[in-house]
C-alpha cells in the first residue's frame, strides 16, 4: 500500500532538500576560500544526484532509502589565478542564488503536499 | 557530515577578512612612520590566508572537502623602504635620505577593496543560509 504521507515525492523532495543544503555548504567553502592560495574551487553537479535520486525514489517501496553520498568534485570553470586559486566570485553568487531557489522550490512543493493532506483529513472531519 | 557547519565556514571567511581589514588599516596608519620597536622605519604588513581543516585528523573523516578559512601569518613585506631626501628629518640618515615605510597607497586600497568585496559575498552566503532555514521552518507551518 501507498504510504500518502511518505511516498516516493515525499522522498524525493526531502533529498532535493539534503542535496541543496550540502551544496550551499561547498559554495559557502568556495567564498570562504576566495583568496586562499593555491585553494580549488568544488561543486557538487546536479545532474548525477538527480539522476540517482529519481532511480532511488522510484525502487523504493517501505524502507528509507540510503541516498548516495553525492560526489564532490572540483569546479574547472574558472580561470586558474598567479595564487594557484580558482574561485570565481560572480559564478559561486550565480550557484549560491541558484541553489538557494531550488530549496524555496523543494520546500514549497512539501508545504503545499502537507497542506493538502491536512485539508483532506479536516474536510472529512466536517461533513 | 562535515566538521563546519555552513554558517561556520562562512563566519570564519569574516574574521579572516576583517583581521586582513585590519592589517590594510595599520599600513594605512603607519604609511609614514619612520620609527619602530624593530629599528628603521615600518613595513608593510600581509596577511596569508589557508583553508582549515587540512590536518591529518580531518583528512580521516573525510570532512575535509569543506573548508572554512583562516588566516595563516603574517608577513611582513621584505621590499627596500622608500627614499625621500631631507636632510633636516630627525631619522635622516647620514646620506640624507629618509627611509619611509615600503607602503603604496594604491595597492593597499585595492586589497581593502577585494577584502570588503569578500566579506560581503560571505554575508551574502549567511543570509542566504538564514532563508532557506526559514523556509524550511515553513514546511510544518500546514
Amino acid at each position: 500500500m501507498q504510504n500518502a504521507m511518505f511516498d516516493a515525492t515525499t522522498l524525493l523532495l526531502s533529498r532535493t532538500l539534503g542535496y541543496s543544503l550540502r551544496r550551499h555548504k561547498v559554495i559557502a567553502a568556495n567564498l570562504a576560500n576566495v583568496e586562499t592560495p593555491n585553494y580549488k574551487a568544488k561543486d557538487l553537479p546536479f545532474a548525477a544526484v538527480l539522476k540517482s535520486a529519481v532511480v532511488r525514489g522510484r525502487s523504493d517501496r517501505t524502507r528509507a532509502p540510503h541516498f548516495q553520498e553525492p560526489r564532490l568534485v572540483l569546479d574547472v570553470t574558472g580561470e586558474v589565478r598567479f595564487d594557484g586559486n580558482n574561485v570565481n566570485n560572480e559564478n559561486e553568487m550565480i550557484k549560491l542564488t541558484k541553489n538557494s531557489g531550488l530549496f524555496s522550490t523543494a520546500s514549497q512543493l512539501i508545504k503545499y503536499k502537507f497542506s493538502s493532506l491536512s485539508r483532506a483529513i479536516s474536510s472529512s472531519r466536517g461533513a | 557530515m562535515a566538521s563546519f557547519s555552513a554558517i561556520d565556514i562562512s563566519a570564519s571567511a569574516l574574521a579572516a577578512e576583517r583581521f586582513r581589514m585590519e592589517l590594510i588599516a595599520q599600513n594605512m596608519a603607519n604609511i609614514n612612520t619612520t620609527r619602530t620597536a624593530d629599528g628603521g622605519p615600518y613595513r608593510r604588513k600581509e596577511a596569508i590566508f589557508a583553508s582549515l581543516g587540512t590536518g591529518v585528523f580531518s583528512r580521516h573523516l573525510k570532512s575535509a572537502q569543506m573548508q572554512g578559512v583562516g588566516v595563516a601569518g603574517v608577513v611582513v613585506d621584505q621590499s627596500p623602504p622608500k627614499l625621500i631626501y631631507n636632510p633636516n628629518h630627525p631619522d635622516a640618515h647620514p646620506d640624507g635620505y629618509v627611509r619611509l615605510p615600503n607602503i603604496n597607497p594604491v595597492t593597499e586600497m585595492v586589497n581593502m577593496i577585494a577584502a570588503s568585496r569578500a566579506y560581503e559575498a560571505n554575508v551574502a552566503a549567511i543570509m542566504n543560509y538564514r532563508k532557506m532555514a526559514e523556509r524550511a521552518m515553513e514546511i510544518g507551518r500546514v
